[in-house]
């Protein structure tokens, strides 16, 4: 029984932690039709840099209000001056810009481990937990205190996603745009100035879990792509563009994932994959992504 | 009987209904208009015929063979090919290249990996007759992006053509043309083979009485009148539906 | 009536007016260099054990390879318009399946080669069957999961060595034409003699009614559907092709260096043939091997610098992607416009 609690509460921090990643995701593909396949890469920038702040701040709570600042910045000057005037010049179809953050993903691979790797030589590199939250705490079994702040981070960023979605104003911009590009356009938004605030949303929140996932973890140049196939599933299975959808994807993967790894271990190899796969082929679309057009 | 028969169609999305109960018969070699102002149901109507959308109600017939809710490639090999009203070709390729696809598509060659396309010299003559017929020879070896628009209407009917159908469909061909190249179309359109069944979706009045000898008109999804050229412009609700005067001009009655 | 006329005095001189008309004459013209490009080719690569060393000779080999893989990628990427990034899988599966064949089980390596081909063509045309119902970005996400899974599959399954790959795989058995292929100058013309029964059978293929209908694909399915063409056979083959140009690769690759890992089915490989074949130039038929040329050559000049070669292939990459859509065979052949010649886009 404990067994079971303890791998419960382990999938439900993984949904979490790739909640956070894939909700960016999402957004960003259903507001702007890009795939933005560099979403790992700001996941490691996140990590390698909130290294950097711990190390000169030595306070792991720094590091994660600073760490995704960095990351939401480079993802705002991305979209602003790079991905969206390459679109309106009309000659990158949407395909290409998911090639193009493709390369860019590959380019930041290879520059992080010219940098930290051999520039510097740092190989094992990690963010100390802070006191508050290194130890254990009864759950009914005894859980590590700092796996339930990652839940509770996720469900309060959930949280707050939806508020700001369905509450405000510009939720209701970015719901609208969604929905119908041109339209939200023709009311004189300045789309291109909400397109590039949620890109950098998506950044922010991809660094954020960057951050939480180098904390008492690793931190290396893979874990950019690492995480970047999990991510790319939930998205799929919860429907590109629907938040609510990438809450249930995650669940349903981390859950997936973790039980499959603790009961049934030769399986959870093929598990998600499969779960991917057979989404893509009875209902390419997810569960509340927009179903495909018929011509 | 009837080479295309179409019964009792109806098409919903939701709650709005946008065709309600359509009928047609055409016989071989008909040549037959459907018009309507606009969202009346017209590319709807040829889309569920044309196998893009599938009708809620009613059947469609090629020759007694049941074609409804047919993918658009089945309905092109039982004999149904049609145009779009937005130009559907292909851009990069050239008008030849285009036209031998089209030729290709009932060959059984279509399926052929080791001989090279271009030695097929019957699909290649073939390729050249369509595009003599529809006045495209000039432009034969020419990429489609470079051709003006008329012509690109022109090779959209051509690709059509090219499929070898009993029945043609054309969704618009005149649409956004000019005068002399409405001209050029009519004088194609009524060269066409005899026993090719056309069925054509129009605003354009000239091209309409120029080249049909039936019309058939819609209005929300409903047909509101069905005969001949002169029947039609008679009609009371035909002409309520076009909006008096405006009509009256676009039946040709206020010429003296 | 005239039209009969007319068909009649075509049908004596049928293919008369191609051969005359000016498009037809640039075409002429264009497979002329394109014949003179691949001889002259050809001949350099027959030439090349006798001026270069080893180690050049190895790289050889190893561009030779990729270049396989990348042009039968090129096959559904440049020609169909479906990018993939799980081909690294059936590199895989050749190379697993000659490794299985000749180390474990004992076949001979020929018959083997044959399998393992066969097998890639047999596997990828089955995922294929299942993949090419999506397209654009969902086709890119499912042939990742597939590929996804073969990886996880060869890592888990001990008998191919789980994580530590195989070794001491042998090379083919050359003895009947009295010589060695364990020599790497032997084993380069034997490479060598693969590519270019491979390049050959594509080249065959892309010129085909066959290969027109998926150009036709590419350029506007919907039309396509229209003339009567059930597109998805087509693009199932397409892949099934693709993938086994991959097998073979994969079974070439595993002989050049006598051992196999599950690295060679990772998505890093995927994605890194994926730049070789946009970079070298998706719109060319030799577009693919000028990428696999340049990415094992600038890897193999930059590790002299820096082992973060994949910083510099990225960038080109984004480069490519944005601004210069044909990679370095269309800048090739801009160079060569610009001289005077006009080569046509071969299709």
């Amino acid at each position: 029984m404990t067994f079971f609690i303890f791998n419960l509460v382990n999938g439900l921090q993984l949904s979490m932690l790739i909640f956070l990643m894939a909700v960016g995701l999402t957004v960003i593909f259903g507001l702007m039709d890009i795939l933005n396949l560099a979403h790992g890469a700001f996941y490691m920038v996140g990590a390698y840099f909130g290294y950097v702040v711990f190390q000169i701040t030595d306070s792991f709570w720094v590091a994660l209000a600073i760490g995704p600042l960095l990351t939401m910045a480079l993802g705002f000057l991305l979209q602003y001056y790079v991905l969206q005037p390459l679109i309106d010049r009309g000659r990158t179809a949407h395909l290409d810009m998911a090639l193009l953050t493709f390369g860019l993903l590959f380019f930041t691979i290879g520059l992080i481990d010219l940098v930290f790797f051999e520039t510097l030589g740092l190989t094992f590199m990690s963010i100390d937990k802070p006191p508050a939250l290194a130890g254990s705490i009864d759950i009914g079994i005894m859980y590590p205190t700092f796996r339930i702040f990652v839940i509770g981070l996720g469900l309060g960023v959930a949280l707050s996603v939806w508020l700001l979605l369905d509450r405000t104003v510009i939720g209701a911009v970015v719901r609208a745009g969604v929905d119908d590009r041109e339209m939200v356009r023709a009311m004189g938004v300045n789309v291109y100035l909400v397109f590039a605030c949620v890109f950098a949303l998506g950044c922010w929140l991809a660094g954020l879990a960057g951050v939480v996932a180098g904390t008492g973890l690793s931190i290396d140049v893979n874990m950019g792509v690492q995480i970047l196939v999990p991510t790319l599933i939930v998205v799929v299975l919860g429907g590109l563009g629907s938040v609510k959808g990438c809450f249930l994807g995650a669940l349903i993967y981390g859950m997936t994932e973790t039980m499959a790894q603790a009961y049934a271990p030769a399986l959870s190899l093929f598990a998600t994959y499969f779960l991917l796969a057979a989404m893509l082929i009875f209902r390419p679309q997810g569960f509340f992504g927009r179903a495909p057009k018929t011509v | 009987m009837s080479q295309l028969s179409i019964k009792d169609i109806s098409k919903n999305f939701g709650a709005l209904n946008v065709i309600n109960k359509f009928d047609l018969d055409l016989n071989e070699g008909d040549r037959h208009a459907v018009i309507g102002p606009n969202g009346a149901g017209k590319t709807t109507l040829f889309n569920m015929i044309s196998g893009w959308l599938p009708p809620n109600t009613g059947s469609i017939q090629i020759e007694g063979r049941d074609i409804t809710g047919l993918s658009p490639q089945a309905v092109t090999q039982a004999g149904l090919a049609r145009s779009f009203q937005k130009n559907t070709l292909f851009d990069g390729l050239t008008v030849s290249e285009n036209l031998r696809l089209a030729v290709q598509a009932n060959s059984k060659e279509r399926f052929n990996f080791l001989r090279s396309a271009r030695s097929f010299a019957d699909l290649q003559d073939r390729a050249h007759d369509i595009a003599d017929q529809m006045e495209l020879t000039p432009v034969f070896d020419r990429e489609v992006e470079t051709l003006s628009y008329g012509q690109k209407r022109q090779l959209e009917v051509g690709i059509a053509l090219a499929c070898s159908p009993k029945i043609l469909l054309l969704d618009e061909p005149a649409a956004g043309t000019s005068q002399a190249e409405r001209a050029t179309l009519v004088r194609l359109l009524t060269s066409l083979p005899s026993d090719v069944t056309l069925l054509l979706v129009e605003h354009d009045m000239d091209v309409v009485f120029g080249v049909c000898s039936q019309i058939t008109v819609l209005n929300y999804g409903r047909i509101v009148a069905s005969g001949t050229p002169e029947q039609v412009r008679q009609d009371p609700e035909v002409r309520a539906a076009y909006l008096g005067e405006v009509t009256a001009t676009a039946m040709g009655e206020t010429d003296a | 009536m005239e039209q009969s006329q007319e068909n009649n005095h075509r049908a004596q001189g049928g293919s008369d007016v191609t051969i005359h008309s000016p498009i037809a004459q640039q075409d002429a013209r264009a497979r002329k260099t394109f014949i003179f490009t691949a001889l002259a080719g050809l001949l350099f690569l027959i030439a090349l054990p006798f001026f270069a060393g080893e180690y050049h000779l190895s790289l050889a080999s190893e561009i030779l390879i990729f270049a396989i893989l990348t042009s039968g990628m090129n096959l559904l990427l440049g020609y169909t318009g479906l990018v993939s990034l799980g081909h690294a899988a059936y590199l895989g599966v050749g190379a697993y399946a000659t490794a299985v064949g000749t180390a474990l089980l004992g076949y001979p390596v020929w018959f083997v080669m044959l399998a393992a081909t066969f097998a890639s063509l047999l596997i990828s045309f089955g995922i294929g069957l299942l993949s090419v119902r999506t397209k654009g970005v969902q086709f890119l996400l499912i042939t990742l999961a597939f590929g996804q899974m073969f990886h996880a599959l060869a890592e888990k399954t001990r008998v191919t060595g789980g994580d530590d790959g195989m070794t001491g795989i042998p090379r083919i058995d050359l003895g009947f034409l009295g010589v060695d292929a364990d020599h790497d100058q032997v084993f380069f013309y034997f490479v060598l003699a693969c590519f270019v029964i491979a390049l050959g059978f594509l080249r065959l293929v892309v010129r085909s009614p066959f290969g027109s209908v998926l150009v036709g694909i590419r350029e506007n399915e919907k039309r396509m559907l229209a003339m009567g063409y059930s597109t998805f056979p087509y693009k199932a083959l397409a892949f099934g092709i693709s993938g086994m140009l991959a097998g073979l690769a994969g079974s070439l690759w595993v002989q050049h260096s006598f051992f196999v890992n599950p690295h060679i089915m990772t998505w890093q490989m995927s994605g890194e043939a994926l730049l070789m074949v946009i970079i070298g130039g998706s719109k060319a038929f030799f577009g693919p091997l000028l990428g696999a040329a340049f990415y094992v050559l600038a890897k193999d000049i930059l590790s002299d610098i820096t082992e973060a070669y994949l910083m510099f292939f990225g960038l080109l990459f984004v480069l490519v992607v944005a601004f210069f859509h044909g990679g370095i065979a269309g800048f090739i052949s801009q160079i060569f416009i610009r001289i005077g010649r006009s080569d046509r886009k071969d299709l």
